[in-house]
């Protein structure tokens, strides 16, 4: 990639932030993330009556004191989260100033430093209707930089099948997978929606907690089309003619909004969580989306 | 109304075949710039949702094209200079005269008269233009039938309603009147339906023709004379006013009865008598006795103006009027009686009278005596009435005190003349009498010679439906008959009483009025005109006044007991066709069957209003040429 992608103000704001999640994880390695297994932690959890074999080290002798009995302190096993940043690498990503393909990889770092960054695991996926690219699991901050790496080399071209593409992708245990695309897959916005819809069942078949950052370039926000133009599909390479009349730019803008709501709701009702970000936004901006949405959290 | 378009030119049409171009170069698709987008979804879905909301959109696609097609097919109209014609007038103000003189009787196509034809066209304009209108007819005189006027079924009623006449005259009177009228107008135009010449200088005129050239035969005199043997001889004058000779036959009627039928031939241009000898005084009286005493010659052959083929010839005449007067001697009345000629004067001496048959007599004249009864027809003149005989009348003799009413015995007196018909061309004048009577003037009569005490020494009017005139002294005992207003004095009286017919001529010009007197009681006269049609005049005042002898033919007045015809002859100078070309305003002659009026329909040019609509099409396209941007 051309841009330069990650700069030091990218890691700024990130260094505060990090992902929410609401699943309990399962399996896994020890992290930060709480999980149902208990163990060794900070983080109380129960007493249990002491057995032979237990830790004495664990023993609470207050309790013995008051209650003349052995009793065990148990406290909650950290795990850490599984993340899946699952990129959408189609040619309609390779479009708009600034490219949203800059600001895909760019998200995707953003989630993988603060994942990484949160001692949890991350996978990369990079897609499109033709192929399935995954990275092999990053941990602990010197996994960033891989991360960086892979991303880097991130290819856009092709045609999106989101639902069939996710489909392709394997998940293994709990974890939360998040869908960086433009999300023009198909030919209509009821067929994308059904599309969303689809693939959000899927997941969350798949105990995943889903995060859509639906990438936007201002080009498709705010349409500048002059005259008589044949527009040219990224993607199928198909061409339209149109003679911009300001009644059809109108009508273009209405038919985007409809298909923001719809994909809002879709999400909603699928208890995704789903954060509109336009391309020419900095990461800050998506920053505070996330915080409103109650997505990210401040330490 | 009917409106129809027209074009000036038609070579502009050729730029039509641009149109196509137009078409092409919209037909051709524009090379357009490709533009990348990431997906074309949405815009399908917009455009879509365009399309669906207006069915339109193709038509809105192109619609600059056609907004181009249109401005050309503007550009080339406009270049073609159209008109439209039928709908209003280029003129606030039309004029329209009509001749409705003799000669607008004749043919002018297909057994429809001139004036016909005129009241068409004249209808016809009207219908197509508006405008306030002016009808004038014009024959000898101009009569404006209807001014200023927009309603156009009232105009058109005026002109249905104008009558032909048989009255000689042109469109003279009318063409001044128009001239002044003109002149109060600012836009306007005159139309002149005539078959004669017409010439209005710095006037904004059209003539429409309606001369004809053709055939005319007239019957332009027909007389009679009785010879010494007592045969009636009878002549009539055919005029040839066509270009061919005239070959035909003369038919003499005797009241209704064909008498006689004799040839005639007249070149072109020229005249031939012909004449009809030796109608035996039976057949003559028997036709005047009859009660059609009226000769009847006519012309045998159609031809354009049917009017002057028939002429009349009234049988009785002054001539059979007879004078009776009474008197011991008075050469000066018996001279002054004389003074118009023709007339038969018996004279009987007073002793006498009882004698005297009083009924064939037309006036008596009582010189110096009054009748114990007034005789019981006939006017009567009386002069220097003795006293005695109208102081105290006896009985049975009434009338005298109506007749005359005593004032005074003078020796002398000056006796002046009072304005009036008796004294027509006496002005001022006076003159000295001995021993007169003076008198006072009934109701029934109006003064004409006054005493120096204001009382009267003549008066004249009619007493029950006879004319009585009295003078009040003896013409011996005056120096009037010595001077030279005394003869223009007689004539006046004579005409005044002897003339007393019904009608005091036997024929008259078309147009002219006819004083009908009263004779007898009757109350009215009753005038049957040529086309059998009856006028009822009232004759209360002693006199009524006919003026309806525009046609021409035989009129019958009957009156009482009494009756009497006249004629209408129809006028010379209209019988003349060949001599009625028609001038329009650029001096050419119109010659033929009758010129179409150029100015039927207005004409408008509408340039200005396609050129109009042009620019607001231009500025359209602009509009939705920016609007598209």
């Amino acid at each position: 990639m051309e841009e330069k992608i990650f700069d030091s103000s990218f890691f700024n704001g990130l260094n505060r932030v990090k992902i929410v999640t609401r699943i309990t994880m399962q399996g896994g390695r020890s992290g930060m993330r709480k999980s149902a297994a208990k163990g060794s932690s900070v983080e109380f959890a129960d007493f249990r009556e002491y057995v032979p074999g237990d830790d004495i080290r664990r023993i609470d002798w207050n309790t013995y004191g008051r209650m003349d009995k052995l009793f065990v302190k148990l406290f909650v096993e950290e795990r850490e989260a599984y993340y899946s940043v699952i990129t959408d690498t189609s040619a309609s990503m390779d479009f708009g100033k600034p490219s949203k393909k800059v600001c895909a990889a760019r998200l995707a770092g953003a989630v993988s430093y603060m994942a990484l960054n949160n001692l949890d695991r991350v996978r990369l996926s990079a897609i499109c209707s033709d192929r399935i690219l995954n990275s092999s699991d990053f941990t602990g901050r010197q996994g960033f930089n891989k991360a960086m790496a892979w991303l880097g080399s991130m290819e856009f071209k092709g045609k999106t099948d989101l639902y069939r593409s996710i489909r392709g992708i394997p998940f293994h245990q709990k974890g939360v997978a998040v869908i960086i695309s433009d999300l023009f897959s198909n030919d209509t916005t009821d067929e994308n929606i059904e599309s969303i819809a689809d693939t959000i069942r899927y997941l969350r078949y798949m105990k995943q907690e889903v995060l859509i950052l639906h990438v936007l370039s201002p080009e498709e926000i705010e349409p500048v089309v002059e005259g008589t133009v044949g527009l040219e599909d990224a993607e199928t390479g198909d061409i339209m003619r149109v003679t911009a009349t300001s009644r059809l730019c109108k009508q273009y803008k209405h038919v985007l909004d409809r298909f923001l709501n719809k994909a809002r709701e879709c999400a909603k009702h699928y208890q995704a969580h789903y954060i509109p970000v336009c391309s020419n936004e900095s990461i800050d901006t998506f920053i505070y989306k996330g915080i409103r949405s109650g997505q990210l959290e401040n330490f | 109304m009917v409106v129809i378009m027209g074009i000036v030119r038609l070579w502009p049409a050729l730029l039509a075949v641009f149109i196509p171009g137009i078409v092409l170069l919209y037909l051709l698709k524009q090379k357009v710039i490709n533009q990348k987008i990431s997906a074309l979804n949405l815009w399908k879905e917009a455009y879509e949702n365009i399309q669906a909301s207006t069915p339109w959109e193709k038509f809105r696609n192109n619609i600059l094209m056609y907004l181009q097609i249109a401005a050309l097919v503007l550009l080339i109209i406009a270049l073609m200079s159209p008109y439209i014609t039928g709908s209003g007038s280029e003129y606030s103000n039309v004029l329209i005269i009509i001749d409705n003189s003799a000669s607008m009787s004749g043919i002018c196509k297909e057994e429809k008269s001139k004036l016909e034809e005129a009241k068409e066209q004249a209808a016809g304009y009207v219908d197509n233009n508006d405008a306030r209108y002016t009808v004038i007819s014009a024959s000898d005189t101009a009569d404006i039938l209807i001014s200023g006027s927009g309603d156009k079924g009232r105009v058109k009623d005026v002109i249905d309603n104008i009558e032909a006449t048989d009255i000689a005259g042109s469109a003279e009177t009318a063409v001044n009147m128009a001239q002044s009228l003109a002149s109060t107008w600012k836009s306007y135009k005159v139309i002149v339906f005539t078959d004669s010449s017409v010439n209005m200088p710095d006037i904004n005129y059209e003539v429409a023709g309606l001369s004809v050239q053709g055939e005319n035969g007239a019957i332009q005199s027909l007389s009679h004379a009785v010879s010494e043997d007592g045969s009636v001889q009878v002549m009539a004058r055919v005029d040839n006013y066509g270009k061919n000779r005239l070959d035909t036959d003369v038919n003499l009627y005797i009241g209704e009865q064909l008498y006689d039928i004799q040839s005639v031939t007249a070149e072109a241009g020229e005249s031939s008598m012909v004449y009809f000898k030796n109608i035996t005084q039976g057949k003559y009286n028997s036709a005047a006795a009859g009660g059609t005493p009226y000769l009847m010659a006519e012309l045998n052959s159609k031809d354009l103006l049917a009017g002057d083929n028939v002429a009349y010839d009234v049988l009785d005449s002054e001539s059979d009027e007879k004078i009776l007067l009474v008197t011991e001697k008075n050469t000066f009345l018996e001279k002054g009686l004389k003074i118009q000629g023709g007339r038969q004067i018996d004279k009987v001496q007073p002793k006498d009278l009882a004698a005297a048959d009083t009924g064939e007599y037309s006036l008596i004249v009582y010189d110096g005596i009054v009748p114990g009864q007034l005789p019981e027809t006939g006017n009567i003149i009386f002069t220097g009435p003795p006293a005695s005989a109208i102081k105290n009348p006896d009985k049975g003799e009434e009338w005298k005190q109506e007749v005359f009413i005593y004032g005074k015995k003078s020796k002398s007196s000056i006796i002046k003349a009072l304005d009036g018909n008796v004294t027509n061309y006496l002005d001022n004048y006076s003159f000295g009498a001995l021993d007169v009577t003076e008198l006072k003037i009934p109701k029934w009569a109006s003064g004409f010679f006054e005493t120096e005490d204001k009382l009267s020494a003549g008066y004249l009017g009619n007493y029950n439906g006879r004319i009585i005139a009295v003078l009040g002294f003896d013409l011996h005992n005056t120096d009037f008959p010595l001077q030279t207003e005394f003869p223009i004095f007689m004539y006046n009286l004579l005409r005044e009483t002897i003339s007393a017919r019904i009608a005091d001529k036997s024929v008259y010009n078309a147009g002219e009025t006819v004083i009908i007197q009263k004779k007898g009681k009757a109350g009215k006269a009753v005038v049957t005109k040529p086309g059998k049609s009856q006028e009822t005049l009232s004759l209360e005042d002693g006199t009524a006044v006919f003026a309806g002898t525009s046609k021409s033919g035989l009129y019958h007045i009957k009156e009482g007991d009494g009756e009497m015809y006249f004629t209408v002859p129809f006028p010379e100078e209209e019988s003349d066709i060949l001599q009625e070309a028609v001038v329009t305003p650029d001096n050419k002659a119109v010659k033929g069957n009758g010129r179409k009026l150029s100015g039927n329909m207005s004409k408008k040019m509408v340039v200005l209003p396609v050129l109009f609509l042009l620019l607001v099409l231009l500025m359209a396209e602009w509009r939705i040429y920016r609007k598209r941007l």
